[in-house]
């Protein structure tokens, strides 16, 4: 489904850019603010990368669309440049490489607090652990898509992620 | 509004507050340091989930049940090597302590279709289950010999 839109949008389809950017704009604008962006700075930025992003398809210099993926890199791009031209000190926490320094640059955790997170999700569940997969890898599906494709309620569905999400984040010792 | 909730946050970060509260919630960041950075690291925590996921499902060897189908994959591989290797008898080799290995390939050549291969490797014991995990160790095999 994904796909499809995002291919849709590669043609220039208006309505598929449009559930692009609400299917992806507010992870967008959490990227930012971890990285130190306040959200006004954060929405402000999303919104650029996006009209950055349409513009680049109709001057055809988009051959393809990861998203959110492209749509992160391109606002962060425009935050960083924003804070060089007005001598923000850009804050570390969100920029710094892992200590270890095997990923890219958009990595938040460490080799440790990873496989201590892991460990954490290896204790759930295979369905839930599915789900979160399923939640939080590839095109980012919604809420009720998971619950299609899981069998279960929304209201389970929201719960069950949020359970989990509640015990990787006590896992990583943010919360 | 009042000051930001664990609550609050974590409802932010995942996306699930409506675009009232939602912009209620980022205006009030906006003009609170403490609840700024709380929000902050609320969003770090978000993203953290991603590379969590990302690097559990990249975990080839551990899997779920719901990586059944990858075993099931291995296994119709095994068998259209059985298929490639038709012609010739089945393989055995010694094992360390003398008895007879089988090799996996060949034996699923006598299965009429998958689902009756990965029954007939669990009972043999070629099919694995680790923890939760099932997986295809033919090193099992080694001096088993329960039934063949």
């Amino acid at each position: 489904m994904a796909g499809s839109t995002e291919a849709r949008a590669l043609r220039g389809d208006d309505a598929a850019w449009n559930a692009l950017v609400q299917a992806h704009d507010h992870r967008v604008v959490v990227a930012l603010v971890a990285r130190g962006a306040r959200p006004c700075e954060a929405r402000e930025c999303a919104q650029e990368a996006w009209m950055r992003l349409v513009q680049q398809q109709r001057e055809g210099r988009l051959a393809e669309l990861q998203l959110p993926g492209l749509a992160i890199r391109q606002a962060r791009f425009i935050w960083l440049e924003r804070c060089r031209r007005a001598g923000t000190v850009v804050p570390l926490d969100g920029l710094r490489e892992p200590a270890d320094g095997a990923g890219s640059e958009d990595r938040m955790l460490d080799r440790a607090r990873l496989g201590r997170t892991l460990r954490a999700l290896d204790r759930e569940s295979d369905r839930d652990r599915a789900l979160f997969e399923a939640a939080y890898g590839g095109e980012g599906p919604s809420h009720a898509d998971l619950a299609d494709r899981f069998g279960l309620s929304l209201q389970r569905t929201r719960q069950i992620l949020s359970e989990v999400r509640q015990r990787l984040k006590a896992a990583l010792g943010d919360g | 509004m009042t000051h930001l909730t664990d609550d609050h946050i974590a409802a932010w970060a995942a996306g699930e507050l409506a675009p009232a509260e939602r912009d209620a919630l980022e205006a009030h960041a906006d003009a609170c340091a403490d609840c700024a950075a709380r929000l902050s690291a609320g969003a770090r925590a978000e993203e953290a989930m991603y590379e969590v996921a990302a690097a559990s499902a990249a975990r080839a060897p551990s899997g779920t049940g719901w990586r059944w189908p990858l075993a099931g994959l291995a296994l119709a591989a095994a068998a259209l090597i059985a298929v490639g290797l038709s012609q010739r008898p089945a393989e055995t080799t010694e094992s360390h302590d003398g008895a007879a290995r089988v090799d996996v390939s060949v034996e699923c050549m006598s299965a009429p279709d998958l689902h009756t291969c990965e029954a007939d490797a669990l009972r043999r014991g070629l099919m694995t289950e680790s923890g939760r995990i099932p997986r295809y160790d033919r090193a099992v095999c080694v001096g088993c010999g329960r039934d063949s």
